[in-house]
């Protein structure tokens, strides 16, 4: 027993000492070529992943076995021309490159229908749509009245009235309608017989909206509240801030002056002076902190006179988006836009932020910052242009996990690939009615926009259901915090 | 070699030396945890290779165990049937008994003529050597009971299978170790058994153990020590040669097989050096197995498991649990560690190192039986087996006073001290690690991948060769599944197909109930040793029978 033993551990220590090794080997990529220098060659792999899933991959025209989600090992260093195929889907074909010891990564490829599953919400046609960011209600508009204007709620599948029958100004004319982002109350200008009234609706169910009309003395150039205090507001006119309580109905008035630009969030005010001071405090204006000490700093930031939204996109992440697109931030470089910024859409998961023009869209990737092996100085992430060709670009969302973009031009809505290893692919999805927006959300995978010829609400499947993400730890609600639309 | 076989009560260098490696096994154990842990943040790339390399160790380590395991297994149902009282005889005729082996061979089944194969090898080698064989009928065997708590019903299992077996009982001479702190009750219960056994053995004793002697713990050494010194006299004062008397120290819910002292007594005999050899037999938790929970019996089928592979290695065999040793040496040696918990393996340490090097564990293919600990819901039933886990765990004390009593042996050969440290220690920190790192740790690189990681050819190839590494170990699950099936007794009930499938597949749960209550235990043993936070000994719960051992506190006076 004891001879036994030693010649099998000999013969086990030996397959060890053996095996061992060369399995760590090919698991780091290296494999065995004759012909090549030294025998071995390091390989790379491409690991492409699909949505929908049980696509057929081929390399160089030589179809891979198995679907996707798919791992081809032992490929050579070089340039391989992919073509996924699935069937009622569009082709996918790009050249990828593989380098040694590298896994080239399609992970996140939408495969695109061959032609979008749209089906009508509701029976009603429209003639406006507007989002509001991050929560699940729609704004429709049949005309120009508050009588002609509907919620649709996005989890019920629920349309209804914006006011109810009992509204006594029913049949006034929309002016303005002020909403924030993830905020469930909007505020609308009515007019009607030449009076003007400002009015509180609260989307989330059909009552009868508050008349703020008492706490609006001169007309406001933007109101602002924060989504977590829906009754207290901030009236921006002139320089200086006024805060509003509708539930008291009550004014604070000049709680700030020589303001160049405000946001809220999480009931602190942020705000932007003129003197090129920026500090936080609260919604009445107490309690100031300075968050920006360098006068010289401050002053080369923002030396564009006009006023500036302030979004705080995280605690690490300010953005300022100034009236003439200048787009600054408090991480480094701080300036990533001089002008024509319009609008942009951040993924909190992901740090990523997608930035649009009117003819360009761009993503600035802040998990990573930009290394350079010879510069000193350190850079700080950059925009990067992936799209430069649009007409008149009005909005931009990312899909799939930030994976992906769509964006209206124009009338148009497009699609643009940016898992690829080479130019960022447009793919035009479908055309919707002139002058509305759409709105998209990943947790449901559709989109939603008013059809160009029925002007009827209509849903249409992006990304299958089934296929969505299962994130691996529990997340908060909405994945995109969408730049607050400023006024209709 | 003189040495004291204890970590108490030292100072200057031996202190530091002992300290040093009672936190050596602990502190690897963390070290490896931890370290792994980091380094599937810091440096994936690396964590994942170290990790195909254990996986792939592990999986040989684990076929390797599985075919010794299988060889053992055999080799335990070859002797299932064997004759022990008749090559008993045999062995005081060698020349007529190898005549007649050589004679009857060719009309054996084979597990026969293997059994008898093996006979004839140790005869052959006994005749050779030249060396004196005592007569069986004078072989005297010494069971030692120690008992604190332990009633009658406990008792009475065990002592009717001494005399239930094929060897004769007037050459068993039983003792009841009894601990003076035993309450009334089991003092009445072992003089009971007294009466009810009287006659039927050669002897039966009652040894009352006195409380708070010098320098003992509260430990089940100090009481079995004393019996036996007790018994040294005995034999003194009746003139019998310490060279006749087999020494077995078994718990108070042992069960013997029928077969064991006729084993015993010729594995004895036929030992070259029968005065430096201990005597190993395999232990089951077959009492009470069909009654506790499932993942209690898989747990205790693998303890059982994992004795068999180790007596297919008699060279680092170390005694566990139930054993039987010659007096002679037990005298020689002075006898159980009287402040240590684990005196069963330390006994053998004691005599390896008293005697330089020039001691063995012998292999019994005989099984020993005991209760498994339960305590009659799942959740205390857990509780308790964590307890006995961890009791076991607390091996590692050996560890130091081993290693500082090879820094000083001389006389041992230094490839035999390093094979004997090496295995001592490699087996309590694979103990404590592990399933960990199995179940947990290797997963994490994977877990906390970051984009270097991520598109690295290393993060798609691990998982794959992981896959295919546990794929493997499913063989050698099956084949566990299925000696665990052949391992337990009958039920006395037939069970339906599903019911043994549900046995079966309640190895599929391994992963979690070896991670939780034997890793674990192991890791906490381990880990108290290092902060000096030495352990007391806990009372286990038998499920029909209430009592086991005291707690005692180390080091009390």
């Amino acid at each position: 027993m004891i001879l036994l033993r030693r010649i099998v551990l000999y013969l086990f220590t030996l397959i060890y000492l053996v095996f061992c090794p060369l399995t760590i080997f090919y698991a780091l990529g290296f494999m065995y070529q004759p012909g090549s220098e030294h025998g071995i060659v390091k390989t790379g792999l491409v690991y492409v992943s699909t949505v929908p899933s049980g696509a057929t991959v081929y390399l160089n025209d030589m179809r891979y076995e198995g679907t996707t989600p798919s791992v081809i090992r032992n490929l050579i260093p070089g340039s391989y021309q992919v073509r996924v195929e699935l069937k009622g889907h569009q082709l996918w074909n790009q050249e990828v490159p593989v380098e040694a010891e590298h896994a080239s990564v399609l992970e996140k490829m939408l495969l695109l229908p061959e032609s979008l599953k749209k089906h009508s919400l509701g029976a009603q046609s429209f003639e406006q749509m507007t989002v509001i960011p991050g929560t699940p209600f729609l704004l429709l508009a049949r005309g120009k009245k508050i009588s002609e204007c509907f919620v649709y709620d996005l989890k019920k599948k629920l349309e209804y009235p914006l006011s109810g029958p009992l509204f006594e100004w029913e049949d006034a004319k929309v002016l303005q309608t002020h909403l924030v982002s993830r905020a469930k109350t909007i505020v609308v200008k009515l007019e009607r017989q030449n009076a003007r009234r400002f009015y509180q609706f609260d989307l989330s169910l059909e009552n009868t909206p508050k008349d703020l009309t008492s706490l609006f003395p001169e007309e406001p150039k933007k109101i602002l509240w924060d989504p977590s205090a829906e009754t207290h507001l901030l009236v921006f006119k002139d320089k200086h801030l006024n805060y509003l309580r509708s539930d008291k109905k009550t004014i604070y008035p000049k709680v700030a002056g020589n303001v160049q630009g405000f946001g809220v969030e999480n009931k602190n005010l942020y705000l932007l002076r003129d003197d090129h001071t920026f500090a936080v405090m609260t919604l009445d204006g107490r309690n100031e902190k300075a968050l920006l000490k360098d006068a010289v700093l401050g002053e080369s930031l923002f030396e564009d006179k006009g006023f500036y939204d302030i979004d705080v996109l995280s605690p690490e992440l300010i953005l300022f988006l100034g009236e003439k697109g200048a787009l600054i931030s408090n991480r480094l470089p701080y300036r990533f836009a001089h002008a024509e910024v319009k609008g942009y859409d951040y993924a909190p998961r992901q740090k990523k932020l997608l930035v649009w023009t009117r003819s360009e869209i761009g993503v600035i990737d802040f998990s990573k910052a930009e290394e350079s092996e010879t510069d000193v100085f350190e850079k700080g992430p950059r925009l990067i242009w992936m799209f430069t060709r649009g007409k008149s670009i009005q909005k931009a969302t990312w899909i799939y996990d930030a994976a992906h973009v769509i964006f209206q031009d124009q009338d148009h809505l497009v699609f643009l690939d940016l898992e690829t290893f080479n130019k960022a692919e447009t793919h035009e999805l479908l055309q919707m009615k002139e002058d509305t927006a759409y709105h998209y959300t990943d947790q449901t995978g559709l989109l939603y926009f008013l059809d160009r010829e029925s002007g009827k609400l209509t849903a249409a499947e992006l990304l299958p259901k089934r296929e969505l993400i299962l994130l691996p730890f529990p997340t908060r609600q909405e994945k995109t915090v969408k730049r607050r639309l400023m006024m209709l | 070699m003189k040495f004291n076989f204890s970590g108490k009560k030292l100072t200057g260098s031996e202190r530091a030396i002992q300290r040093f490696f009672e936190i050596l096994p602990g502190a690897t154990s963390w070290f490896i945890l931890i370290g792994m842990t980091l380094l599937s943040f810091w440096n994936p790339i690396l964590a994942a290779v170290l990790i195909i390399a254990f996986d792939f160790f592990w999986i040989l380590r684990l076929f390797f165990m599985t075919l010794f395991l299988v060889i053992s297994y055999f080799r335990l149902s070859l002797e299932k049937e064997t004759d022990w009282m008749a090559r008993l005889h045999g062995l005081n005729h060698l020349t007529d008994a190898l005549t007649f082996l050589n004679k009857d061979f060719g009309t054996r089944s084979l597990p026969q003529k293997i059994s008898s194969w093996i006979h004839r090898k140790e005869m052959t080698e006994l005749q050779r050597s030249g060396a004196s064989v005592p007569d069986f009928k004078k072989i005297i065997h010494l069971v030692l009971i120690p008992i604190v708590r332990e009633t009658p019903e406990i008792l009475r299992d065990s002592i009717s299978s001494f005399l239930n077996g094929y060897f004769p009982s007037e050459q068993i001479l039983v003792v009841i170790a009894l601990e003076e702190r035993a309450t009334e009750d089991v003092k009445a219960g072992a003089q009971q058994m007294a009466r009810e056994f009287e006659g039927k053995f050669f002897d039966f004793k009652v040894i009352l153990h006195p409380n708070h002697i010098p320098g003992e713990a509260r430990v089940k050494g100090a009481n079995v020590t004393y019996a036996a010194r007790e018994m040294t006299r005995y034999f003194e004062q009746k003139e019998i040669l310490f060279d006749r008397v087999i020494v077995s120290c078994f718990d108070a819910d042992t069960v013997v097989d029928a077969h064991y002292f006729g084993c015993l007594t010729y594995q004895y005999m036929v030992c070259p050096k029968r005065e430096r050899a201990s005597f190993q037999p395999i232990p089951v938790y077959h009492n009470n197995i069909w009654k506790v929970p499932g993942f209690v019996r898989v747990l205790e089928t693998g303890s059982s498991f994992f004795q068999l592979v180790e007596s297919t290695d008699p060279e680092k065999l170390v005694t566990f649990s139930s054993h039987s040793m010659s007096f002679r040496a037990l005298v020689e040696a002075d006898y159980w560690p009287v402040d240590m918990i684990s005196d069963d393996s330390a006994i053998f340490w004691k005599c390896y190192i008293h005697y330089d090097g020039d001691y063995r564990v012998v292999p019994l293919y005989v099984t020993v039986s005991m209760d498994v600990a339960d305590a009659g819901n799942w959740w205390k039933t857990i509780v308790n087996v964590y307890r006995q886990k961890r009791r076991w765990a607390w091996g590692v004390e050996n560890f130091p006073i081993v290693m500082r009593a090879f820094l000083q042996a001389k006389k041992i050969p230094f490839s035999e001290k390093m094979g004997h440290g090496v295995k001592l220690f490699e087996m309590h920190v694979a103990w404590a690690t592990w399933a960990f790192l199995l179940s947990v740790i290797g997963w994490l690189p994977a877990l906390f991948a970051g984009r270097e990681f991520s598109h690295s050819v290393l993060y798609y190839s691990t998982p794959r060769i992981t896959a295919i590494i546990f794929g493997f170990s499913t063989c050698a699950l099956v084949v566990t599944i299925i000696m665990s099936l052949w391992l337990l007794p009958k039920r006395e009930k037939r069970d339906s197909v599903f019911r043994r499938l549900g046995f079966a597949l309640q190895w599929v749960f391994v992963p979690g109930i070896f991670t939780f209550l034997s890793t674990l235990p192991a890791l906490e043993a381990q880990t108290r040793l290092m902060l000096g936070a030495y352990m007391e000994k806990w009372g286990t719960d038998t499920m029909q029978r209430p009592a086991v051992f005291s707690s005692p506190a180390p080091g009390k006076q």
